[in-house]
């Protein structure tokens, strides 16, 4: 079969996602699927449209042991056996953004080991966003930066804005496709930083810009940009 | 998006937490989605047993794969609801398992056609809520467009999880012609969920 056929390709997803793929067939798809980033853009399109009408009209009741086991299985135990969880866990507890408290027991076991590595793993920036903001005369203005599964966004302003007293500046994700999602204020000189709900790799992994608006300071946060952006640049992924 | 939702639980909010590792998040996530994740999967495998067996899987995957959902691709509940459907294909469609063949009853002669339609009513209660209602009532447009049997031989397959050979036996039809019923519903459904 020629998988490279658009309309085949196509039929190919909208079956997998119905079900009706099944065999070698479904076996085959899936190996594809893994590294073919317009097959996996072809299945999302499928899956966002069809799976809503799964919503079932009546539920089930789970047995009293389903919670158990699935607890288990997510216990902070064997979560800490997985290679990259610590890096991941130190990340948040870095930010101050997590019940600590709740990891503490294991925490513990993994510090003594970690510091030995420290010097090497010290000196390499964690997996975060970056953005590099200019204004409209192109001098570097604004820099941005969040750990990607992290939920606090840092910012520098890298000269001062000049900014009337009753306005005030709101940062914006640019998706590739979309329209500018709501970051939050952030400050006209200095240092700030913005508690978004949700990670950064939720907000930011489909955004290739962010931009700066001026809005009015008794309105902003405002939920999509009313004044003209005058700051903006590229958001990159740092890993 | 995470900010702007407002439906009863915020799953947006409590997946985004359980990419943190929160496991009260996830209790809570557990809570208000495996009723409804559980119901999806035993009409799959009509078996409640192997359900749950599935829905455990359904629910470590959550937990492993948390930190890749997006906001910007799927609604929280559609991502929830495709990894659970993606492990009941998993488990119904893996050849080594004969498990399909032995335990599974044959899917109930009434709860073909109309659901597909009634399911994004308005009126279908709240489980409906956790569904973006702007997909549902797209969706259910589209698929009035459809000939009856192609809604009938997709709805089958959708919810019932039966393979081109089990809809041309349930259907007393030509493998042919509903292989080509759903081909050609889903060619039609296209345009119309894209426009």
């Amino acid at each position: 079969m020629n998988y490279n056929r658009p309309e085949l390709r196509d039929a190919l997803a909208s079956e997998y996602v119905l079900g009706t793929l099944h065999g070698r067939a479904r076996r085959r798809f899936q190996q594809l699927l893994k590294d073919d980033p317009t097959l996996q853009a072809a299945v999302e399109f499928w899956q966002r449209e069809l799976v809503p009408m799964a919503a079932p009209l009546s539920v089930a009741a789970p047995s009293p042991g389903l919670w158990a086991g699935i607890a288990a299985r997510v216990a902070p135990s064997r979560a800490a056996a997985q290679p990259g969880w610590f890096e991941r866990w130190f990340g948040v507890r870095a930010l101050g953004g997590l019940a600590a408290g709740l990891m503490m027991g294991v925490g513990v076991m993994l510090v003594g080991p970690q510091l030995q590595r420290a010097p090497q793993s010290g000196q390499q920036l964690p997996e975060s966003y970056a953005g590099f903001l200019q204004d409209t005369q192109g001098r570097a203005t604004m820099l941005v930066s969040s750990l990607r599964h992290g939920k606090v966004v840092d910012i520098k302003l890298l000269r001062p804005v000049d900014l009337p007293p009753d306005q005030a500046l709101q940062l914006w994700a640019l998706p590739k496709d979309g329209a500018p999602l709501p970051l939050g204020v952030v400050p006209a000189q200095g240092k700030g930083h913005i508690t978004i709900s949700g990670t950064s790799e939720q907000w930011l992994s489909n955004v290739t810009e962010l931009a700066v608006s001026i809005e009015s300071k008794a309105r902003a946060p405002v939920p999509a940009p009313t004044g003209p952006f005058i700051l903006r640049g590229p958001c990159a992924k740092f890993w | 998006m995470p900010a702007q939702q407002a439906a009863q639980p915020d799953l947006g909010g409590l997946v985004a937490r359980v990419a943190l590792r929160d496991q009260a998040a996830f209790k809570q996530l557990y809570d208000a989605t495996v009723r409804c994740l559980l119901a999806i999967v035993v009409r799959l495998l009509r078996d409640q047993a192997w359900a749950e067996e599935v829905v455990q899987e359904a629910y470590v995957g959550i937990w492993n794969s948390a930190q890749s959902y997006s906001p910007l691709k799927a609604q929280p509940m559609t991502w929830l609801m495709t990894i659970a459907r993606n492990k009941a294909m998993d488990a119904l469609r893996s050849t080594t398992s004969e498990r399909a063949t032995i335990v599974r009853k044959a899917p109930a002669e009434d709860d073909e056609d109309d659901t597909l339609v009634n399911v994004a009513d308005e009126t279908a209660g709240p489980l409906q809520q956790l569904v973006e209602r702007i997909d549902a009532v797209r969706l259910r447009h589209c698929l009035q467009g459809l000939d009856a049997a192609q809604r009938q031989a997709i709805a089958l397959a959708f919810y019932d999880g039966l393979t081109h050979s089990e809809l041309a036996e349930h259907m007393r039809q030509p493998l042919g012609t509903v292989k080509a019923w759903v081909r050609r519903g889903l060619e039609r459904l296209k345009p119309c969920l894209k426009g």
